[in-house]
């Protein structure tokens, strides 16, 4: 596992160099942003700790419950790729998989990392920029279909953490991959990452993006997608952990015939706070995009969603639409829903939807009335309203395992 | 097996049983009639164990036990069922899935062992015969996007797979067509036994002729003003609910 070695300094006046200067001199220039800014009016800065804490100690991570027999590994621990727990020896030729440090060996790569999102495009984008010093870069060439999903695992194990993982991801011309992107934690570390997924004409990636981490973590991510020509990207996010999440899920669709499907479920507890803001930019004509995305609130927490289509003059023929619901379990609880519109063209198909609401109470009885306790009854009208998210994960073991997990996790969830 | 006494019901501040009174032995059929907004549903959705109904007065016995002291899942895995005037769509559960988990609550609280998928399967599909249910619906959602007739058959295949003690059909004649009709009565029929006993609601001398009731109630503004035999229905059916009452203007303690 040679190529896994991830101690190869960058050279001075690399790319990597370049990007980690660039970012921080724009991080020291934009400073943090502030709920005057009209993205983070609702996201509880405060709670953002300690973004200097030191690089922890090496981990000792549990993956029980967490591993995909048939998948190609890539684990993370405590900031640190961990080889020994990592299984990348099935891959074809046509699939790279390395740490991103590694991208010096990879000059396609190393022209493209930071274009997606430079520094300049926020405080947090170019702290991760300056400051990234673990992730996978995944390469497939034109035509390579992987089988079997690519798994990423980052785990973390300590309570101080300040963690700033990158990816960038390049699926080639027709090239076809899974890749699960999975953050596990015990404490309540902060972590930042940023990934840019470049997808070549006729690509076709499915990628779902699970937040699992503890409930007093922190997570501000980042993900920009870049879809060419007839390409197809299935994209869901699951945030089911953190004191305070935030994902900004930056979408573009460049040439015509792109496919975007992105979805995403957060589920709140506590006090927690998580947003997921979406941006779906139509540039070129004929392409369509879909967003669904529900959140689940209990106690007091509070649930954002923005998602924003912007269609560009001349992107005729688009097809754009847009779904978000929130369900309520407490009064508590916060929904704040904010679909946004910006269409400069006339040939345009855009819907959106977007409801607060609270159990069914007809439904509950229902069940009820049929013998099933109340507490079985309100986990099944839940399980049934994360449903339409969670049909689109294809590594079905996986999908079982989740919905058994969010069964228990529903029954525990009490109304108010 | 079900006895009613002096009940009374209201929601809110409004009180839409006023006294109520019904007695019904193992194995008979009870028919209830009257106008709309009598007071029938709200009777069945009491018996159901519907929280939004505040019984204020009066108390039920069903099998010697106190009814109203037992959430409504209790009531039904004690064989109590309710096939509803409106079943209730649920997006997202699949009707099989539902019905294997109401099966196996009830089982297990009888003390049963729960079913697997295969014997569910089999004893699903011997059902699904009765009531000559298209199988496409076990794989829908619970209701979702069912026409008026098949949510009323739908109904009846959870009864018959749930084998209640005590079932109360809430007009599952309306909407029906002449066949489905009597499809619906045959599986009733079927179900008949000296230890189960049926509440039907309907609006239908018609349905009575398919299942033959042996008492007839009419509940007229929350009260059962006339009981009879099955001639009452076709009495009823002859002359509507205003003569009867300008005719007896009584209230008459139903009772077996
Ligand atoms: N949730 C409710 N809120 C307010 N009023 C109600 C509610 N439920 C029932 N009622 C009222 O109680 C009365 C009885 O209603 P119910 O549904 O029991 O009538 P019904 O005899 O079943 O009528 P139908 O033959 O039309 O089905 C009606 O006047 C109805 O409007
Ligand atoms: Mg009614």
């Amino acid at each position: 596992m040679n190529a896994l070695t991830q101690n190869a300094e960058a050279f001075p006046g690399s790319a990597l160099e370049m990007l980690r200067l660039h970012g921080e001199e724009s991080f020291q220039s934009l400073g943090l942003p502030s709920k005057k800014q009209e993205s983070w009016r609702f996201t509880p800065l405060n709670r953002l700790g300690d973004l200097d804490a030191p690089l922890p100690q090496t981990g000792s991570p549990r993956l029980e419950g967490l591993l995909i027999p048939e998948a190609h590994r890539l684990v993370f621990s405590n900031g640190r790729l961990n080889e020994r727990l990592s299984n990348i020896e099935a891959l074809p030729s046509g699939c790279r998989i390395s740490s991103i440090l590694e991208i010096a060996q990879d000059p396609e790569a190393e022209e493209i990392i930071g274009d997606l999102l430079p520094p300049q495009t926020g405080a947090f984008q170019a702290l991760n920029s300056a400051r990234f010093d673990h992730g996978a870069l995944i390469v497939l060439e034109a035509g390579t279909r992987l089988e079997g999903p690519i798994h990423l695992i980052h785990h973390c194990d300590t309570e101080e953490a300040a963690l700033y993982p990158r990816n960038l991801i390049m699926l080639k011309a027709r090239a076809e991959a899974t890749i699960i992107e999975h953050f596990v934690s015990t404490g309540p570390m902060i972590r930042m990452p940023l990934a840019e997924l470049h997808l070549g004409a006729g690509a076709d990636l499915h990628f779902l993006r699970l937040q699992d981490e503890a409930d007093k973590a922190r997570h501000l991510g980042f993900v920009a997608i870049a879809l060419e020509r007839d390409s197809k990207a299935e994209f869901l996010s699951l945030a089911l952990g953190a004191d305070l999440f935030r994902l900004e899920l930056e979408t573009t669709l460049r040439s015509r015939g792109a496919e975007a499907s992105l979805s995403g479920l957060h589920l709140g507890r506590g006090a927690a706070h998580g947003e997921h803001l979406v941006r779906v930019e139509h540039q070129a004509p004929d392409c369509s995009s879909h967003q669904l995305f529900r959140s689940i609130l209990s106690d007091s927490s509070r649930g954002v969603f923005t998602g924003r289509i912007v269609v560009a003059p001349g992107a005729q023929g688009t097809d754009a639409n847009q779904s978000s619901k929130s369900l309520l379990l407490s009064d508590r609880a916060v929904a704040f829903n904010n679909p946004q519109l910006e269409i400069d063209a006339d040939d345009v198909r855009c819907t959106h939807g977007s409801t607060v609401g609270e159990l069914d109470e007809e439904a509950l009885f229902y069940l009820r009335a049929r013998g099933i306790g109340k507490e079985e009854a309100r986990a099944l009208l839940m399980l049934a309203f994360a449903g339409e998210v969670l049909q689109s994960i294809g590594v079905e073991d996986l999908k079982t395992r989740l919905e058994e997990r969010l069964i228990r996790r529903f029954h525990g969830a009490t109304a108010r | 097996m079900l006895e009613i006494r002096n009940l009374h019901a209201s929601i809110g501040d409004t009180e839409i049983l006023k006294g109520i009174n019904l007695s019904i032995g193992d194995g008979e059929i009870h028919a209830v009639m009257g106008p709309n907004g009598s007071g029938k549903s709200t009777l069945a959705s009491v018996l159901a164990g519907k929280e939004d109904y505040r019984v204020t007065e009066g108390e039920i016995l069903y099998q010697g036990n106190n009814l109203l002291d037992l959430d409504a899942e209790t009531r039904a895995r004690e064989g109590l069922f309710l096939a509803f005037q409106y079943p209730v769509e649920i997006p997202g559960v699949g009707n099989s899935y539902f019905l294997k988990a109401a099966l196996n609550a009830i089982r297990k609280h009888r003390g049963e062992t729960e079913l697997d998928a295969f014997d569910f399967l089999q004893l699903v599909k011997e059902k699904m015969k009765l009531v000559q249910m298209d199988e496409s619906l076990l794989k829908r959602a619970v209701n979702e996007g069912f026409s008026g007739g098949e949510k009323k058959r739908n109904e009846i295949f959870h009864m018959a797979v749930l084998e209640p003690r005590m079932a109360i059909l809430d007009e599952t004649d309306s909407g029906l067509d002449i066949d489905a009709l009597r499809i619906v009565s045959d599986g009733v029929n079927a179900l008949r036994s000296p230890e189960r006993s049926f509440l039907v609601i309907t609006h239908y001398q018609r349905l009575l002729d398919h299942i033959v009731p042996d008492f007839v109630h009419v509940l007229k503004d929350g009260r059962i003003v006339r009981s009879g035999g099955r001639e009452l229905a076709l009495e009823l059916e002859a002359e509507g609910y205003e003569d009867l009452h300008d005719r007896d203007g009584l209230r008459v303690a139903a009772g077996a």
